[in-house]
């Protein structure tokens, strides 16, 4: 099971991953689309927003390469997340402690973090939205749970000052 | 003209842009991501579906988005335009300052972001660029109904980005990307703004982009 094969289609210029469109953006588009979607709609609905667009787009994605393998365990699965994500270039997780049952996952990188202090500094608030969400669907994934079992927050954010990233995910 | 652009697409692909050991795509001077295009979608339109139900903020939402456009323009095409990558693939094969605008296009078709076409370039006034397979468009068709407005917010910010870069800026010269420079180009006076006048969300066959200066 491969995540770092992303398909490329030379007529049309397409890149895709199973069905889905993957596209390149930096640091500092990612970084600003974020900051307009706060700007549009204040922080509370932009975060909501961006979490559940996260695990909307991650579901699919991560559906269509678990069903490739429809023996991988829990374990494997949540390794085919860490190795997507982090090839993808949105940081290197720690997912030891989750569990079928929720848990954490410690983001030792993030990118979201990384584009926040280059652009702005230090952040007043944790900037890890999509993280979030992507984590959100890779436990929903991997244990078999409907999205709405689940809640997600980022308990601590490095564009704060702490050392790490700590998402916390409680399934209902 | 000298760019080979299939020869530009081939060497990007071949760069083998992927996450380190720390899960980073440091490229081009930059943090890059292999992103979802469902993701970027999904904000974009729901901010401006939402923005849109107050008729006064119509043309707020598609700025703001359009502005996303021109940040990324700015940094990530002026990024590569002075980064060690495109002195190797693609500076070879400049002969003019209009080559520069080929380039890009070339760099960004290896983006996943459609193909993406020059139309037309006169050089210090308009460029026309037309894009098949839009992701924007093409996600926008999927999800919602025929759109009564264009939806291609980044590459309309991109089209206009690049002309600036090239002509109201001056990115051949290496000029460092900061906040002030920024500001120098995107809001001279007689910057350029894009307009897209096709676009496949309304049901066109393609989308089109003009980029002119400011009247």
């Amino acid at each position: 099971m491969s995540t770092d094969r992303l398909d490329f289609d030379s007529e049309r210029n397409l890149l895709t991953l199973g069905d889905r469109r993957v596209v390149f953006h930096c640091h500092h588009y990612n970084l600003f689309l974020q900051r307009t979607i706060e700007d549009g709609l204040g922080i509370q609905s932009a975060q909501s927003l961006q979490v559940a667009a996260s695990m909307e787009a991650t579901r699919s994605v991560l559906a269509s390469l678990y069903a490739r393998e429809p023996e991988a365990s829990f374990s494997d699965k949540l390794g085919l997340a860490r190795k997507l994500f982090g090839s993808f270039g949105f940081g290197q997780a720690e997912t030891s402690s989750l569990t079928p049952n929720g848990g954490a996952v410690r983001l030792i990188t993030s990118h979201y973090v990384i584009g926040w202090k280059a652009k702005w500094g230090a952040a007043e608030h944790p900037v890890c939205y999509f993280p979030v969400g992507f984590w959100m669907a890779a436990l929903a994934a991997a244990a078999g749970l409907t999205p709405e079992r689940l809640q997600g927050r980022e308990r601590s954010c490095a564009a704060l000052g702490a050392s790490a990233c700590e998402l916390e995910i409680e399934v209902l | 003209m000298a760019i080979d652009e299939r020869k530009i697409i081939e060497a990007v692909a071949g760069l083998g842009i992927t996450g380190n050991d720390e899960g980073l795509i440091p490229a081009f001077g930059l943090y890059l991501t292999q992103h979802m295009a469902d993701y970027y979608n999904r904000i974009s339109f729901a901010m401006a579906r939402r923005l849109e139900k107050t008729p006064e903020l119509v043309d707020d939402a598609r700025t703001l988005l359009v502005e996303a456009g021109h940040s990324c323009a700015f940094n990530t095409f002026g990024g590569i335009m002075k980064s060690a990558e495109w002195d190797a693939v693609v500076r070879p094969m400049l002969g003019c300052r209009e080559d520069w605008v080929h380039g890009m296009t070339a760099v960004v078709n290896a983006f996943g972001w459609g193909r993406w076409k020059v139309r037309d370039l006169v050089p210090h006034h308009r460029l026309v660029v037309a894009v098949q397979d839009s992701y924007e468009a093409q996600g926008w068709l999927r999800d919602y109904p025929l759109s009564d407005r264009p939806r291609c917010y980044l590459a309309n910010g991109g089209v206009a980005g690049l002309m600036n870069l090239l002509y109201v800026g001056d990115i051949t010269t290496g000029p460092e990307l900061s906040d002030a420079y920024y500001k120098q180009v995107f809001r001279s006076s007689d910057r350029f703004t894009s307009t897209e006048v096709l676009c496949r969300a309304t049901g066109d066959p393609m989308c089109l982009f003009i980029a002119q200066r400011l009247p």
